[in-house]
C-alpha cells in the first residue's frame, strides 16, 4: 500500500497534463493521496511487486524512519511549491508531481538497478526545471550539469557490473555476505559523491545553485542532492574498513576546504551555494562514524537550506542584485533578518543548534573545530551588511513560529560539556575579532576554480586517489 | 597541451591498475530456464524479465523517455524553422522507392512488437524501425504536409498516456493477484502466440510510445536544422 | 577476462576525449563512445559460451538474461539524455555563434 505514494501521483500528473485547465486540482489530489498512503502504511514491511521470490524480484522496504522522512519531505514540497510556484503552467506540474512521486519511491527501493533507474528520472527532471525559461546562461548551466551527471552514473554502472559478477544479484541486502572484488567499491562511490556536491568533484554546483531562478536551488539544496549520500547511507555495511577510514578524513578536509571558500565569495548566494557543499560534507563525516543519524541530518538540513534559500530569493527580488558589495546597508524587516541569523547560527554548529548535538555524539579528530572560527568570520561579514528597518514583516510570521519546533527539537541527548561549549565560543569570537581587524586591508576577487574541464580532471584525479587507497589494503 | 599531458598522467596509471588487478568473478543470475516456462510461459527469457519480473523498472524507464521527448518538442521552438527552398533535389530511385519500403517496414514492426515473446524483438526495436521508417518519407514528400500530419494525428498529446495505461495494468494487479504488477494468469502453452500473459499488450503499448517519441525527435530536429 | 579490459580501454579513450576536445559537439561523440564501452562490458560479463537466450529443447549454456534486460534500459536512456544535450547546445550555438568551450564561457560569466 505504500507504494500508491509514488505511483499515485504519476498517474495525477499524466492526467493534468491531458486536461490542462484544472491542472491545480490534481496537485491537492496528489497531495492529499500521498498522506494517506503513508499514513495508513504498516511498518515494518518488505514488499516485492508481482509476489515473486527476493532474488526474482525488486525489493522495497517501509519502516519508522523512512515514513518521517516521507512526510516531512511532503510538508517541504507543499511548502516550497505554494511560496514559489503557485501560477506556473501545467507542463510544469507534469514534472513537478513526477518529481515528488520519484522521490517517495526512491527512498523506498532497495535494488541496485532501480536506483539507477529513479536517479536518471530525477536528474532529468532537474534538468528540465533548471532551464525552463530558455535563458542562456542558465541552459549552459544545465548543459554542464547533465555532462558531469551521465559521467558519474557511468562510473556507477561499471561498480555495479563488477559487483554483480561477484554475487548473482542485484538486491543490496543479500549481497551482503559476498566478498567485493577489488575496485568496485571506488567505482561506485566517486559515482555517487560527484551527484551529491561534496567540494571537491562537484563542478556543478557553485554556478547551479546561484544562477537558478527562484525557488529552484531550495529544492536543489533541500533533498536532491541528498540522493547521492543516502545511496552510500544505504550500502555502507557493504564497504570495507579502510574505505570508511578514507572516506571520514576526505569529509574532514573537504568541510575545512569549503569552509574557506565560503568565507571568500562577495555574491550572497554562492555564498550559500558552498555551504552547502560543507553541509554535504558534514553529512559524509555522520555516515562515516555513525550512520544510524543520518535521517535526522537530512530532515533538519532540507529545512534550514531551504528556508535560507528562500529568504536570499527574496532579497535578491526586492533589492534587484546578489552582490554583497551593492546590498550593502540594505534595510530588512524584522522578522525575516531574526530568522536568517537564526538559521545561519544553526548551520555554524555551536552550542544551541542541532548540529553540535550530532557533532558531540560522534568521536571525531578535533581539527573540524578550525571550521567554527571561519564561521565566525563570515558570520561577521553578513551581519556587517545588512542592517534592520523598522518593519515588521507579517507574512513571514508563520516561518517564526515554525523555526524553533523544526531545528531544535530532537530526540538525540547531548552532552552538556562545559569545556566544549566553551573553546567553541572562544574560537567563535576570536573569528569575529580577527574579520573586524583585517577586514579593510583585503580585497575579494571572485575566484573560479571549477571550469568545464577542470571538473572533470579532478574528478579523474579522485578515482586515481581512491584506486591506490583500495590497491594499498589487498596487496 | 598542458591539459592533455595532465589527462594522460591520470588515466593511463588507472588503466594499469586495472589491467593487472581487476577481478571479475562468475556467478550467474538466478533465473533458470524451466523456472519462466513454468511461471511465465514465454519463451524469449529477457522478455520475460523486462515485462513480468521487473516491470517497474520498466515503467520507469518509459517516464523518462517521455519526459525527455516532451522536453525536447518544448525547447526546439527557440530554434528558427528552416524553409523548404534549401534542400536538394532527392533521386528519382529514392522518390519511386521510398513509399513502397515505408509500406514494408509497417509489417516489418508490427511482426517484432507482436511476436516479441516469441523470438527476438519486443516494443523498443519495433518503436525504432517504425519511427525511422517514417522517417524515409520525408525524404520524399515536401515539408508542409507532414506538418499537416504531425498536428493531425495530435501525437503529442497521445504519447504521454502510455505511462498511463501501463500505471493502471499495474494498479489493477491486486484483482487478479495479490499485489501490485502481478501478470495475467494466462501461461498458455510456450511457443505460441498466446502465452506469456500481457506481454503482448505491454508490447504494443511500448512500441507506440517508442514510435511517436523517436518520430518528434527527428522531426524536429530536420525541421529546424534541416538536411544536408 | 580480456574482453573487460579491452572495454574498459574504449571507456578510458572515450574520456580523454571527453577531457581535451575543444568543441562541444565533439564531446558529446565522445559521450556516445563512453556509453557504448560501458554496454560492451556488460555483454562481456555476461558472455558464457553458446549465446542463446530463446529457450530451445536442449538448452544448457545461455547467457546471462538480466544484464541483457537492463542493457535495453540503459540504452534508451543514453539515447534520451544524448537527444537533449543536443538540443541544449543546438539553442546555445544559435545564440552565441559558437561551439567552442572556452568562448561559451567567456560570453557567459
Amino acid at each position: 500500500m505504500f507504494l500508491l505514494s509514488s505511483i499515485f501521483p504519476i498517474s495525477m500528473a499524466i492526467l493534468s497534463y491531458i486536461f490542462n485547465k484544472y491542472h491545480k486540482i490534481f496537485i491537492l489530489i496528489s497531495y492529499i493521496g500521498i498522506f494517506i498512503s503513508l499514513i495508513i502504511s504498516k511498518t515494518p514491511q518488505s514488499y516485492i511487486p508481482g509476489d515473486w521470490s527476493s532474488s526474482n524480484g525488486i525489493e522495497f522496504f517501509f519502516d519508522n524512519e523512512i515514513k518521517i522522512v516521507l512526510i516531512c519531505f511532503m510538508f517541504f514540497s507543499a511548502f516550497i511549491y505554494l511560496r514559489f510556484f503557485k501560477n506556473k503552467n501545467h507542463e510544469f506540474t507534469l514534472l513537478w508531481l513526477i518529481l515528488n512521486g520519484s522521490l517517495n519511491s526512491f527512498f523506498m527501493s532497495r535494488d541496485f538497478f532501480n536506483i539507477y533507474v529513479h536517479i536518471e528520472l530525477i536528474s532529468m527532471i532537474v534538468f528540465l526545471i533548471l532551464a525552463m525559461d530558455k535563458d542562456s546562461t542558465r541552459i549552459w548551466i544545465s548543459l554542464k550539469y547533465m555532462l558531469m551527471s551521465s559521467v558519474a552514473l557511468n562510473f556507477y554502472l561499471i561498480g555495479v557490473g563488477m559487483f554483480y559478477s561477484n554475487t548473482g544479484t542485484l538486491n543490496i541486502t543479500l549481497s551482503l555476505e559476498f566478498s567485493k572484488p577489488l575496485f568496485s567499491q571506488s567505482f561506485i562511490i566517486t559515482g555517487l559523491l560527484i551527484k551529491s556536491g561534496v567540494f571537491f568533484l562537484s563542478g556543478w554546483l557553485p554556478s547551479a545553485q546561484s544562477e537558478a531562478s527562484e525557488g529552484v536551488p531550495s529544492i536543489l539544496s533541500g533533498i536532491v542532492e541528498k540522493i547521492g549520500l543516502w545511496v552510500i547511507y544505504l550500502i555502507f555495511p557493504l564497504l570495507t574498513f579502510e574505505v570508511k577510514n578514507f572516506l571520514l578524513y576526505f569529509g574532514i578536509i573537504s568541510a575545512i576546504l569549503s569552509s574557506i571558500f565560503t568565507f571568500l565569495q562577495i555574491d550572497l548566494k554562492k555564498l550559500l551555494a558552498y555551504s552547502t557543499m560543507t553541509q554535504m560534507s558534514y553529512g559524509l563525516i555522520i555516515i562515516a562514524v555513525r550512520p544510524e543519524f543520518f535521517p535526522i541530518f537530512l530532515i533538519y538540513d532540507m529545512f534550514s537550506k531551504g528556508i535560507l534559500f528562500l529568504l536570499a530569493d527574496d532579497l535578491n527580488e526586492k533589492f534587484g542584485s546578489k552582490n554583497l558589495e551593492k546590498l550593502k546597508n540594505v534595510k530588512i524587516s524584522i522578522v525575516p533578518y531574526i530568522i536568517f541569523f537564526i538559521l545561519l547560527f544553526n548551520i555554524g554548529g555551536v552550542f544551541p543548534s542541532n548540529l553540535y548535538k550530532l557533532k558531540s555524539s560522534l568521536i571525531i579528530p578535533l581539527i573540524i573545530e578550525v571550521n567554527i572560527f571561519i564561521f565566525g568570520m563570515y558570520f561577521t561579514k553578513l551581519f556587517k551588511t545588512f542592517h534592520i528597518s523598522k518593519k515588521f514583516g507579517f507574512k513571514y510570521l508563520y516561518l517564526l513560529l515554525v523555526t524553533p519546533v523544526i531545528l531544535y527539537i530532537t530526540y538525540i541527548k547531548y552532552n552538556f560539556e562545559i569545556s566544549k561549549i566553551t573553546y567553541q565560543y572562544l574560537l567563535f569570537f576570536g573569528g569575529v575579532i580577527f574579520y573586524l581587524l583585517i577586514f579593510k586591508k583585503i580585497k575579494f576577487k571572485p575566484i573560479n576554480i571549477y571550469s568545464f574541464e577542470n571538473s572533470l580532471i579532478y574528478q579523474i584525479a579522485f578515482l586515481l586517489i581512491f584506486f591506490i587507497i583500495e590497491s594499498l589494503s589487498r596487496i | 597541451m598542458k591539459k592533455k599531458i595532465i589527462a594522460l598522467f591520470l588515466i593511463i596509471p588507472i588503466f594499469l591498475l586495472l589491467a593487472f588487478y581487476m577481478e571479475i568473478g562468475d556467478a550467474q543470475s538466478p533465473y533458470t530456464a524451466q523456472e519462466i516456462l513454468v511461471e511465465n510461459g514465454s519463451i524469449n527469457m529477457v522478455a520475460a524479465i523486462v515485462l513480468d519480473y521487473r516491470l517497474f523498472d520498466t515503467f520507469f524507464e518509459v517516464l523518462v523517455f517521455t519526459l525527455a521527448v516532451t522536453g525536447v518538442s518544448y525547447y526546439v521552438k527557440k530554434l528558427p524553422v528552416v524553409s523548404d527552398s534549401d534542400f536538394e533535389k532527392t533521386s528519382i530511385t529514392v522518390n519511386v522507392f521510398a513509399p513502397i519500403m515505408f509500406q514494408m517496414i509497417v509489417l516489418v514492426s508490427l511482426y517484432v512488437a507482436v511476436a516479441g515473446h516469441i523470438g527476438p524483438g519486443g516494443g523498443f526495436a519495433a518503436g525504432v524501425i517504425l519511427g525511422t521508417g517514417l522517417l524515409g518519407v520525408t525524404f520524399v514528400k515536401p515539408m508542409e504536409d507532414i506538418e499537416k500530419i504531425f498536428i493531425k494525428s495530435k501525437i503529442e498529446k497521445y504519447k504521454i498516456i502510455t505511462p498511463f495505461l501501463i500505471a493502471i495494468y499495474g494498479i489493477l494487479g491486486i484483482v487478479w493477484g495479490d499485489s501490485f504488477f502481478t501478470n495475467i494468469p494466462l501461461v498458455g502453452q510456450p511457443g505460441k502466440l498466446l502465452s506469456g500473459g500481457a506481454i503482448i499488450i505491454l508490447n504494443l503499448l511500448i512500441g507506440f510510445e517508442v514510435f511517436a517519441g523517436t518520430w518528434t525527435i527527428l522531426y524536429k530536429f530536420i525541421k529546424h536544422r534541416g538536411m544536408l | 577476462m580480456s574482453y573487460e579490459i579491452l572495454s574498459l580501454l574504449v571507456f578510458f579513450i572515450g574520456l580523454f576525449g571527453l577531457i581535451t576536445k575543444k568543441d562541444m559537439i565533439l564531446k558529446l561523440v565522445n559521450l556516445g563512445i563512453l556509453q557504448s564501452s560501458v554496454v560492451l562490458f556488460f555483454v562481456s560479463i555476461a558472455f558464457k559460451g553458446d549465446a542463446p537466450i530463446i529457450i530451445t529443447s536442449d538448452i544448457s549454456n545461455y547467457s546471462d538474461p538480466l544484464i541483457h534486460s537492463f542493457l535495453l534500459t540503459v540504452i534508451v536512456i543514453g539515447f534520451a539524455n544524448l537527444a537533449l544535450m543536443l538540443v541544449f547546445s543546438m539553442i546555445l550555438s544559435n545564440k552565441i555563434k559558437t561551439h567552442v568551450v572556452k568562448e561559451i564561457e567567456a560570453k557567459i560569466e
